[in-house]
């Protein structure tokens, strides 16, 4: 079962902040964590992850930092900042009210079954 | 044969087309792909092999500068910025170039063919437009690659800048006042009358022109025509 485009863009935002909320990481590590994590259900456009990324440092919840790699690479790591442990707060809020709304309605219709 | 280098060069000049992404927005995403290329060949692909699944991977060149249009709204008016003054240096040196043969002209008609000094206007005009039409049509000509791959060297940048300006203050200072010595030398007052009011004729009639050139112009490029990228 693949994951819609929709629910894949929903959720970008609160799996990397709480990715970075694990100890800094780069982009390309940060697609291979959400891969490993959802079993590859969930497949990003890897392109796609940057421009969040870079939102979410102007906003403030995460820095970064470019350093050269073990393998001699130069990467940018991102580091998650207290806003941005505050948001995750907000974000599991809001995703465990979705679920909670759905799970509800579901659970009816079982009844009615 | 397969070149990398060349492959990532294009790969970057069609991330670059939009511009909508910074240099290091670029870079970033240049070191994603060689992180991806290396996991890929590591599993026993050739270089050609990784690099199109990891440019694919990546996605769509068009539909990541679209989503970085949404974010670096300062790096588009930036560009925007920077073509806008290369259009008003142009149109200022074309224009220079116009009047200035377009005055060569209509004293060249008046005095070695025996034009009426009272037609100088008019010549001057048609001069004036076909100058201006030819320049802008090879411009546009050669600008078009141009936009799409903005690599104009610093250097180059700077060295155009200063030729334009001297260029400009040569056509429209130092020859004009050549032409005027000219004319003080040949024309008799009567003809210099007459010169000069064929001159405010066309002159009035041009500044009627150009601004309904304008507007058709930019009715054209009317921004809803163009397809918005959200």
């Amino acid at each position: 079962m693949d994951i819609s485009k929709d629910l894949i863009a929903a959720s970008a935002t609160p799996l990397i902040l709480s990715i970075l909320a694990e100890g800094e990481s780069y982009g390309y590590a940060i697609i291979k964590q959400v891969t490993a994590l959802s079993g590859g259900t969930m497949q990003w456009t890897d392109g796609m992850l940057y421009p969040i990324l870079h939102r979410l440092e102007s906003q403030g919840l995460i820095e970064s930092e470019v350093r050269t790699s073990d393998t001699g690479r130069k990467r940018k790591y991102y580091r998650i900042r207290q806003d941005g442990t505050a948001a995750i707060a907000a974000h599991q809020a809001q995703w465990q009210t979705v679920y909670e709304t759905l799970r509800k309605v579901w659970e009816t219709k079982l009844c009615f079954n | 044969m397969f070149q990398l280098e060349i492959a990532i060069e294009n790969w970057k000049q069609q991330l670059l087309q939009h511009q909508t992404m910074t240099a290091a927005d670029i870079e970033e995403l240049q070191i994603h792909l060689l992180e991806e290329m290396d996991a890929l060949t590591a599993t026993g692909l050739n270089q050609e092999e990784a690099f199109l699944i990891a440019s694919r991977r990546i996605g769509n060149p068009n539909d990541i500068s679209c989503e970085f249009a949404k974010i670096n709204h300062g790096v588009i008016w930036k560009n925007r910025f920077f073509w806008m003054i290369i259009g008003i240096l142009i149109l200022q040196i074309f224009s220079s170039c116009a009047v200035f043969l377009a005055r060569g002209g209509a004293l060249i008609g008046c005095q070695l063919i025996g034009w009426n000094p009272l037609n100088a206007g008019i010549i001057s005009a048609a001069i004036q437009i076909t100058v201006l039409l030819c320049l802008f049509t090879a411009f546009y000509i050669a600008a078009v690659p141009l936009s799409m791959f903005r690599k104009i060297p610093k250097k180059t940048l700077i060295g155009a800048i200063i030729a334009v300006t001297a260029l400009n203050f040569f056509l429209s200072h130092a020859a004009g006042m050549g032409y005027n010595l000219l004319i003080a030398r040949f024309f008799s007052v009567e003809q210099l009358g007459q010169f000069s009011r064929g001159c405010s004729y066309s002159a009035m009639g041009l500044s009627v022109l150009w601004p309904v050139v304008w507007l058709v112009l930019l009715l054209w490029l009317l921004p809803g025509k163009t397809q918005s990228a959200s």
